[in-house]
């Protein structure tokens, strides 16, 4: 291993170690769940497990399970961890990341337990009205980039936050996110090119030549998988190959959802942005 | 090129980066870096794209800048790199033809979808040379393999 990490040392039961191991696994689980990249969470588990004074952690990480073995002397154990629901929450990636770094040695399970808690309890940073008008202002932004007017601006802003507003409701039903995706390209595209067309005499008004499909394309923006998209490649480049493949596959997954949510509403209005 | 287009496509890009920041949760003394990446990467595309260079070109040359900025940032904070490419590249995303895909082909329309997926792929894989590139230089450890 060329990144230098602190160790300690001890001697384990057979009980203490899988109960070191569990919390190596938990904190395993969280930072990848959260979006970061399989190498970064086998870096973090493996600082985690040197201070708790396992010798030697091997970790495999796919972006739906964990599975790690813990050696110390004689002793090993070996668990499995399923994950869940990818999100992006990146100040639990950064909490993560430094408590890693800045652990004491010989810290115990329990404690570690304890300052996880801390930073899972943590949640979102901003107020759900803040994250949707960003969003709607980020969708809308990127309707200029690719050519729009201040028209589109406003239609993408408005699908962007009514979309977002929707995902946030979704997601506390804990729906899955392929009919998330859908449903919310499906309203995002749906109140965006009513907009426009409601728009239709100032554009006449100002004499500008209206490109609804630059307002209605960047109006799902939002659910574009970067995040995914970006990970997979770190993944691939680091040669952790199972990973990136499904990371991508994953995200190829939900850019067909938004197709097939901006298609219903197209056939719907007999609209077409190709 | 007028210096207006590049102040509202700056603005714009910050719009859209600390748009995705605030999404993913990113502290809020953060933000102002992230958008820098933001607006720098965008404004080293669009230009290249302006004075007609091929649009992986373009890409390429954008994220290349993301990342190696991202890096020294990164470095500065000691935090993971990721919170600042992943905003930073955010515009360059090629979603657009993505979705275009499906859509050609509802229409019965192969070669257009085939075109849009080839379009959309070659984008992607511009941008992820561009980061990939940014990191091999800047990560030692990416650039051997663990034992």
């Amino acid at each position: 291993m060329s990144r230098s990490i602190r160790h300690h040392q001890r001697t384990f039961t057979q009980t203490e170690l899988a109960a070191a191991l569990q919390v190596v696994l938990r904190i395993g689980a969280l930072v990848l769940r959260s979006g970061a990249a399989s190498f970064r969470t086998q870096e973090v588990m493996e600082r985690c497990a040197a201070a708790l004074g396992i010798e030697r952690l091997e970790a495999y990480v796919t972006p739906t399970g964990i599975i790690a073995s813990a050696y110390s002397d004689c002793e090993h154990r070996t668990q499995i961890k399923q994950v869940r629901g990818l999100a992006v929450d990146m100040n639990r990636v950064i909490a993560l990341e430094l408590l890693s770094r800045t652990l004491p040695l010989g810290i115990e399970a329990a404690e570690l337990h304890k300052r996880i808690d801390e930073i899972e309890a943590q949640g979102m940073l901003y107020p759900r009205w803040v994250v949707t008008i960003m969003v709607g202002l980020a969708c809308g932004a990127f309707s200029v980039i690719i050519g729009g007017s201040a028209l589109e601006f406003a239609a993408a802003f408005s699908g962007a936050a009514i979309a977002q507003t929707l995902r946030m409701a979704l997601i506390k039903q804990h729906l899955s996110p392929v009919p998330i995706v859908v449903i919310c390209a499906a309203v995002a595209a749906g109140v965006c090119y009513a907009l426009l067309r409601a728009f239709a005499p100032i554009y006449t008004l100002l004499n500008i030549q209206p490109s609804l499909q630059n307002g209605v394309i960047a109006s799902v923006l939002l659910l574009v998988p970067g995040v995914p998209l970006i990970t997979a490649l770190l993944d691939l480049v680091n040669l952790d190959l199972v990973s990136g493949l499904s990371r991508g596959i994953y995200a190829v997954l939900i850019l067909a959802c938004i197709a097939i949510g901006m298609l219903a509403i197209l056939l719907v209005t007999g609209f077409s942005i190709v | 090129m007028h210096l207006e287009t590049l102040l509202l496509q700056g603005f714009m890009a910050l719009l859209a980066t600390t748009g995705f920041a605030v999404l993913f949760n990113v502290p809020p003394r953060l933000l102002v870096p992230c958008g820098a990446v933001g607006i720098g990467g965008h404004l080293v595309r669009y230009s290249l794209l302006q004075s007609g260079a091929a649009p992986t070109l373009a890409a390429y040359a954008g994220a290349l800048f993301v990342g190696l900025v991202g890096y020294a940032i990164s470095t500065r904070y000691k935090l993971p790199r990721l919170v600042f490419t992943v905003t930073g590249i955010i515009t360059m995303i090629p979603g657009i033809p993505a979705y275009e895909v499906l859509l050609y082909f509802y229409k019965g329309d192969l070669n257009g979808g085939l075109a849009a997926g080839v379009h959309a792929t070659l984008i992607t894989g511009a941008v992820a040379a561009g980061l990939s590139t940014a990191r091999l230089l800047t990560d030692p450890d990416l650039r051997h393999l663990r034992s």
